[in-house]
């Protein structure tokens, strides 16, 4: 949709900022969404975020709120921007999206940004006894605060059941399921209300692995961000890496070499499989299918050896660069790859012959976890666990990067979305990731795996040692970063678990203004209480395993 | 024989069974480790000892030694009590099985069974389930919802169960016309086509599925298992005290394997030139064998659907059978 | 010799165990003493070859008192102390002096007496399953038969009032989704 039509669309009460943000009047905010979700085909509220431009450009105001949305065709982005007056207030948009209703918990939490009929506008990163709003542009990074007590979270819990008709709840057993659970993955915390062994309600408290991702952001250079992503998902921490470069290198309007391209798809993909292997075996370990656990296992560990050679690292690999990739391949990596993909296919195919045949197996996860197309649009969802309700959303098919659009490969879909197809989803795109990363083997193409732009790209030592420019480059490039062009930007690809994009804001220096990372995990988490709420304690936890939350990606 | 070397007999006796079947637990743990990590592609126990089977001795004094924790709001003499009742019920209901053809030393006859009741096989089940007081003390004393929970599942789970296991076995009662284990097994004498498992398949079946549940073994692993419920009844449990319960569980998994192979698998009759009581060890070790191949391949249920499985398909089934098994003898 | 030292071993351990039961104020102490009395019961049966019984004494009664456990697990917090609540302490102890009287005398008649007397002492060479499957299908046939179309009506009453129950209450979520 061009800029064009909305203006006819919407009688010129929208206008367009630089920044490729529609402006919206906060009075019109509902208006203008419902137009757009229900006219215009913007279904699915990917992100929301806020940004404080007390150090920036606060002519206009202080605060704006921006919605992210992507159209059902899932291929374009629109955004949306409402500047907000002095009173912080903003009407909620949760009866439109139910995506929003985290999503504005958070602006709450770290803007202090209120949202009127919002149904529970509590924090939700942030402890409860926090003081402020730490993303706040005036919140002193260095104030520690001691929070000390724990949340019984009943003021949402008693709600919840009043309006399942509970009167009293002397019959109702209240248990913790987590943070520290031997199934929680992570220390995430689902407060039920059980009946029997029948969970009645739940109410999920996030925030216990909080470390403040963004507002560290803030303070780094571009470069100095890149081993802080790694800690978001870290089982596929390469394409937390990709995202991110990926959208930076969309700020300074550049493109990486063909062979940093291609890196990027094999590494990548390869991370993808791991990640989806992780989930696989603590699910199936959640089952009591112990031996898949190190089936999926041992093939994962074959990869982490591969990378360790490549990158230096197991877990926290850092491979990549604003502007292309650290290191080329090894002398030998393409033996190694060849091993490591064969052991992949060996740990998948040899599980599902224990599994795929099983009737307790099927039993256990089919129609257990179930969520609706239309429920799991709205709520967020992307990613495998979409795809498992029927919805054939796939970045790398619907805005193709990298040249994906040239690689042969399919996107396995689900149909009843329940645990079984998000479980068989992940075991094909393993397949299928393999089977792009022998593409991209085969064409891989010799050349750069770096920008030759000396802006961008740190220069080589050679010139570091013999040149007075080759010192003065790797000097400010090291003290002062890659200076990105004033801009507000949101760009995704397609992580392991959904759309992983970042929204930044930059304001010229080599340190993004605000960054903003929208995890997946997180409105797949905030439908976890609709999917358990009437099952058995088993089933919940198999739905838990089944959405593969991420604790490092969800808390941030 | 006065009644004195009777009494000292059967001490002599139990305390022989008493020791050799916990230290076959304790082997079968090892065992368990090293059989589970083959299938699983990796080592299992290997640091102590040669192959890791010194094992159980590192493991024994990391019981004994750890630190006994009996939570605040427990209440105590019952949760003490708790573990003491699995191991000791499991231990009891072996005095009525024989474990292998009497033999002669010195000119003496032992009868390897501490006691010849006539009721054996009543008395061995019923004996063993009075072991899920130990899982249902244990919840109710720990003051714990996982255990309460795993606690409630024990209960439900195991006397469900027993009523599978009970009818099932009675179809082949009715065919031998009596419960003595050792009728059982002399019913059986004339080689491997006279084994009950081919008169009784149905019986068989049932008989070895309940006894899945009953000793608590993948894939009715529900009572304690992890992911759902922590450790459930057990979760409060540490050192010696949850060491009870562990050796109850394995006692009890010895027992169910020589029941099994007494009632429907010839028991303890010399097969071609393989003497009787190695004919017996075989068969043992091939459930055990079998529990711990289970475990390695197959996930768990959920607690409702055993229910649903036990209720609705087992019971119906082996009621048929004692159906059919009576119309035929009649 | 030492079937006296057992008798007078279980004895104290039942007595012992059933005072605990009346005494405890903790439900959870009271069952665990009711089912370690009735386990122990089981050994005077034993004593008295009486084997096929003392397992069944076992089996039931383990089974039974399960049952307590369960009410107990859903109507108490059985970790802590159960409080009485006697509004009228005069009635209650004449009425537990009374019956305790009126079962000691009971029980105690015939010992006095002295006509307790084993109407079908035990054969050799017949087992005790035998004798009592004899006796409950010629002598008890009726009362036995009528024991179990009891039962049977129990059984098939309890399933029809949880399942009337179940049904009742998915009608009502009906009508309430319905409402909505």
């Amino acid at each position: 949709m061009t800029v064009k039509n909305f203006k006819t669309l919407f009688e010129n009460r929208y206008f367009i900022e630089d920044s490729g943000a529609f402006i919206v009047e906060k009075s019109n905010i509902l208006d203008a969404l419902h137009v757009i979700k229900n006219r215009d085909n913007y279904t699915l509220l990917l992100d929301m975020t806020a940004v404080d431009y007390l150090k920036k450009d606060s002519s206009k105001a202080r605060f704006a709120v921006i919605y992210i949305l992507r159209h059902s065709d899932f291929s374009q982005i629109l955004m949306l921007k409402v500047y907000l007056d002095a009173t912080l207030t903003l009407p909620s948009v949760t009866s439109l999206f139910k995506s929003a209703n985290w999503a504005e918990r958070e602006i709450w939490d770290q803007y202090g940004i209120q949202f009127q009929n919002h149904p529970n506008l509590k924090r939700i990163l942030n402890h409860k006894e926090f003081i402020g709003h730490p993303l706040c542009k005036d919140y002193p990074i260095t104030q520690g605060q001691l929070c000390t007590k724990t949340d019984d979270l009943m003021d949402e819990m008693t709600p919840l059941l009043k309006s399942k008709g509970y009167e009293n709840f002397e019959d109702l057993m209240f248990l913790n399921l987590g943070p520290a659970h031997p199934a929680s993955h992570g220390t995430i915390r689902n407060f039920v209300a059980l009946e029997g062994e029948t969970i009645v309600s739940t109410v999920s408290e996030i925030g216990y692995l909080h470390r403040g991702f963004e507002k560290s952001c803030e303070n780094h250079t571009y470069n100095q961000i890149i081993p802080y992503t790694d800690r978001l998902n870290y089982c596929s921490a390469i394409l937390n890496n990709i995202a991110f470069a990926h959208t930076v290198e969309g700020m300074l309007g550049v493109e990486i070499p063909q062979r940093a391209q291609y890196i990027r798809v094999i590494i990548g993909e390869l991370s993808r499989a791991i990640d989806h292997l992780v989930c696989l075996a603590a699910m199936l370990v959640d089952m009591g299918a112990l031996t898949n656990y190190w089936y999926l296992y041992n093939p994962r560990e074959s990869v982490y050896t591969l990378l360790s050679k490549l990158t230096g690292a197991r877990l926290t690999n850092s491979y990549m660069r604003i502007g292309g990739v650290s290191r080329d391949f090894y002398e030998g990596f393409e033996e190694d790859l060849r091993y490591s993909l064969k052991d992949i296919q060996k740990g998948v195919g040899d599980t599902l012959k224990l599994i795929a045949h099983n009737r307790i197996f099927h039993d256990r996860t089919q129609n257990v976890g179930i969520i609706k197309k239309d429920e799991a649009l709205n709520r967020g969802i992307t990613g495998p666990n979409l795809r498992a309700c029927g919805i054939a959303y796939d970045l790398r098919v619907a805005k193709p990067y990298y040249g994906y659009d040239t690689f042969d490969f399919n996107i396995p879909i689900g149909s009843t979305g329940d645990v079984y197809d998000r479980m068989m989803v992940r075991f094909e795109e393993i397949e299928q990731s393999i089977y792009i990363i022998k593409q991209a083997m085969k064409r891989i193409p010799k050349g750069d795996i770096m920008l030759n732009n000396h802006s961008i790209a740190l220069p080589s030592k050679q010139s570091v040692y013999t040149s007075i420019e080759g010192v003065m480059n790797q000097f400010k490039l090291i003290y002062e970063g890659v200076k990105v062009p004033s801009k507000e930007y949101y760009d995704a690809i397609e992580g392991a678990n959904g759309e992983l994009g970042f929204f930044i804001v930059s304001d010229g220096s080599g340190t993004p203004y605000k960054v903003k990372v929208r995890p997946p995990c997180f409105y797949a988490m905030s439908a976890l209480p609709s999917m358990i709420e009437g099952g058995m304690i088993a089933d919940a936890v198999l739905s838990l395993g089944s959405l593969n939350i991420i604790a490092g990606e969800l808390d941030r | 024989m006065s009644e004195t070397a009777v009494i000292i007999e059967t001490i002599v006796k139990a305390v022989v069974v008493l020791s050799v079947v916990a230290g076959m637990g304790a082997f079968a743990t090892w065992i368990e480790r090293k059989v589970l990590a083959f299938m699983q592609r990796r080592l299992g126990p290997m640091h102590v000892g040669p192959y890791g089977v010194l094992q159980l001795a590192a493991d024994g004094i990391k019981l004994f030694t750890k630190e006994d924790i009996i939570p605040q709001n427990a209440l105590k003499p019952i949760f003490v009590l708790a573990p003491i009742v699995a191991a000791t019920s499991a231990f009891v209901a072996m005095a009525a099985i024989p474990y292998f053809p009497e033999f002669t030393v010195f000119g003496y006859t032992v009868h390897p069974i501490v006691s010849d009741i006539n009721v054996a096989l009543l008395y061995v089940m019923g004996v063993a389930s009075v072991g899920i007081y130990g899982p249902l003390l244990a919840g109710m004393s720990s003051a714990n919802k996982w255990s309460l929970l795993g606690a409630a599942r024990a209960v439900v789970q195991i006397l469900s169960f027993e009523v599978v296991s009970g009818l099932s076995v009675l179809a082949p009662i009715m065919m031998i016309g009596s419960l003595s284990l050792i009728d059982i097994n002399d019913f059986q004498s004339g080689g491997v086509t006279n084994w009950l498992l081919w008169k009784q398949p149905l019986a068989f079946l049932l008989f070895a599925i309940a006894g899945f549940a009953e000793t608590n073994r993948s894939p009715f692993d529900t009572i304690e298992f992890e992911a759902e419920i922590v450790s459930g009844f057990a979760t409060e449990y540490s050192g010696m005290r949850w060491g009870l319960f562990f050796v109850g569980e394995y006692a009890n998994m010895i027992t169910i394997a020589v029941l099994v192979s007494i009632i429907f698998m010839g028991g303890y009759n010399p097969i071609w030139f393989i003497p009787g009581a190695i004919v017996m060890l075989l068969k043992v070790s091939f459930w055990i064998f079998l529990f711990l191949w289970v475990r390695a391949a197959w996930p768990h249920v959920r607690p409702d659907q055993l229910m649903w499985v036990c209720w609705k398909v087992l019971m119906p089934l082996a009621l048929v059978n004692i159906l059919i098994t009576g119309i035929v003898l009649v | 010799m030492y079937e006296i030292i057992a008798f007078y071993t279980f004895s104290a351990l039942v007595i012992g165990l059933f005072g605990i039961v009346v005494l405890s104020k903790n439900a959870l102490y009271s069952m665990t003493a009711l089912a370690g009395g009735m386990v122990f019961i089981s050994g005077f049966f034993f004593i008295l070859d009486a084997e096929f019984l003392g397992v069944v004494q076992i089996v039931v009664y383990t089974g039974a008192i399960m049952a307590l456990y369960a009410f107990g697990m859903m109507f108490f917090d059985t970790t802590r102390d159960v409080k009485e609540d006697i509004r009228c302490k005069k009635i209650f102890y004449t009425l537990s002096i009374l019956s305790a009287v009126l079962v000691l005398i009971v029980l105690s008649a015939p010992i006095f007496s002295a006509n307790i007397e084993a109407i079908y002492p035990t054969l050799e060479g017949v087992g005790n399953v035998q004798t009592i499957g004899l006796l409950l299908f010629t002598k008890y046939l009726v009362a036995f038969e009528l024991a179990a179309i009891m039962l049977l009506v129990a059984m098939i009453a309890g399933i029809v009032l949880v399942g009337k129950k179940l049904d009742a209450q998915s009608d009502d979520l009906e009508v309430a989704k319905e409402l909505k």
